[in-house]
């Protein structure tokens, strides 16, 4: 079954360095980069520091002068983090708007260039936050549910607010009675959707980009839906695991 | 001092277990601990212990059995033949919502802990249903485990190595990687990245067969651990009752 025109010309553009600015908008969920004069000139002197970045024409930007500024300077785009605390972005602002009324205030700004935050901000919040500080959790299910439960009642949220604010994995709504239990929240994106995306629910693709940054991840069952475009992509030695359970998900005739 | 372990704190413990050169001996940690305080009775919690064994071994001095803020260790081993292991008992107690000094001090709360205890002894019970030696999670009896490692015969420290892994995965994980990044500068690979982050990324993240690509680094690793877990203490278990009672 062919892509859709949004996720083919993702795919064809994410073999090469260059995104356009639909992409930093859709899947980094940064708006208009081109316009942060702040954020592009920090971009700019962290590009020279790399050997021979390509030169991207006007209304592009090199994903991985991107996602390497990002991992230098420790700092993650508002949905990207937001994910990565099970919850979606308007969540994550009301709790950086109000982090001086935790427990024990956290008074660092976590906010910079208006669009990216401080990754610390998670380990903050464990700190700080009553019975998390000490605590393993053994699964990122586990982190989530703890996490909101003691931001509500730390900061008096209703339950209804943080029950809409959950950011859960769309491959597992997707698989609807065949998926998880318990449900899957979402940590990640998918590069060629932009849907949120657990680890369960993940396959690692290889377009070349560097190791020592992020990998690029698509969903298992939008994987199977275009094995044939994707197989050649797909990270590591061999088909990826567990893949069956994504086929019998499909419709019959492909869909 | 031999090179640190996954916690500085652990690697004086280890050393104040293992004097060197005595053909035979027992030592306990922290040093003036009674093990008979360091039993679970009948009706009593994990907690009733720890505070006993806080009291009468530290006179309250929680720090004095503290590996972590939220770890604590009693340590009881007893060795001949200069390195053979002849009985240990190891119980890790981590905290789960505070610290060692509010579980010491805080009365009326049902404090969440892990448990860990290592048993090495001569006590066989029904056959096999005490693998030599074994970890239990529960400070009463069954259930009892072998657990990973037991091949090196060097079980004080691949037990410790679990409490870790299990529970302080990102100290581990920062110690194995010191260890790695060594070999890997010895290597002089500069044209090749180094591929410790993506095997941790890729286990966290499912990716088996990114991790089947990096077998080899995989090996590599698990070998350049076990040297360093070996340089750390000296006693070992007995192998071949180790084999005979595994099953």
């Amino acid at each position: 079954m062919p892509m859709n025109v949004d996720e083919q010309h993702r795919f064809e553009m994410l073999q090469e360095r260059e995104v356009d600015d639909a992409y930093v908008r859709e899947y980094y969920g940064i708006e208009g980069l081109a316009g942060n004069a702040d954020l592009t000139a920090d971009m700019a002197k962290y590009r020279e520091t790399l050997p021979k970045p390509p030169v991207c024409g006007p209304g592009r930007f090199d994903r991985y002068v991107i996602e390497g500024f990002l991992q230098t300077r420790k700092l993650l785009p508002k949905k990207w983090e937001a994910a990565r605390l099970g919850m979606k972005p308007a969540m994550l602002e009301t709790v950086i708007a109000r982090r001086l009324d935790l427990p024990t205030p956290l008074r660092k700004e976590y906010v910079f260039y208006g669009c990216l935050i401080d990754e610390e901000l998670g380990d903050d919040l464990i700190r700080v936050l009553p019975g998390l500080r000490f605590r393993t959790f053994s699964h990122h299910e586990s982190f989530c549910e703890r996490l909101h439960d003691a931001l509500r009642t730390s900061l008096g949220i209703s339950e209804q607010d943080m029950r809409d604010a959950k950011l859960w994995c769309a491959t597992d709504q997707a698989l609807g009675a065949q998926g998880d239990y318990p449900r899957r929240y979402a940590q990640y994106f998918d590069c060629l959707t932009c849907q949120p995306l657990s680890t369960a629910h993940q396959v690692w693709l290889d377009f070349g980009k560097p190791l020592f940054l992020s990998p690029d991840r698509c969903s298992k069952l939008f994987y199977v839906r275009h094995e044939e475009q994707l197989a050649p992509y797909a990270a590591g030695r061999g088909e990826p695991e567990g893949l069956e359970r994504y086929r019998e998900a499909l419709p019959v005739g492909g869909n | 001092m031999p090179e640190a372990l996954f916690a500085e704190r652990l690697q004086w413990m280890l050393h104040a277990l293992a004097p060197a050169n005595t053909p035979q001996g027992r030592r306990c940690y922290p040093a003036a601990l009674n093990p008979m305080d360091a039993r679970v009775g009948g009706g009593e919690t994990i907690r009733d212990m720890f505070r006993r064994c806080v009291a009468n071994s530290l006179g309250g001095f929680v720090s004095g059995c503290a590996i972590e803020d939220n770890l604590a260790v009693f340590a009881f081993v007893r060795w001949r033949e200069t390195t053979r292991l002849s009985q240990v008992h190891i119980q890790a107690i981590k905290t789960e919502d505070c610290d060692l000094k509010d579980y010491y001090a805080i009365d009326g709360k049902d404090h969440d802990v892990t448990y860990y205890r290592l048993d090495l002894d001569r006590f066989i019970g029904k056959l096999f249903t005490h693998p030599f030696p074994h970890v239990h999670i529960s400070p009463h009896e069954t259930p009892r485990y072998a657990i990973n490692g037991w091949q090196s015969g060097n079980v004080v420290v691949d037990f410790l190595e679990h409490v870790y892994i299990q529970s302080f995965h990102d100290k581990w994980a920062s110690w194995a990687e010191g260890i790695w990044g060594k070999h890997w500068d010895a290597m002089g690979k500069p044209a090749h990245e180094n591929p410790f982050q993506t095997i941790l990324k890729a286990a966290v993240d499912n990716q088996y067969t990114v991790l089947l690509q990096y077998a080899r680094e995989i090996e590599i690793l698990k070998s350049l651990l076990f040297s360093k877990k070996a340089e750390a203490f000296p006693f070992r278990v007995d192998m071949e009752r180790c084999r005979l009672l595994a099953y």
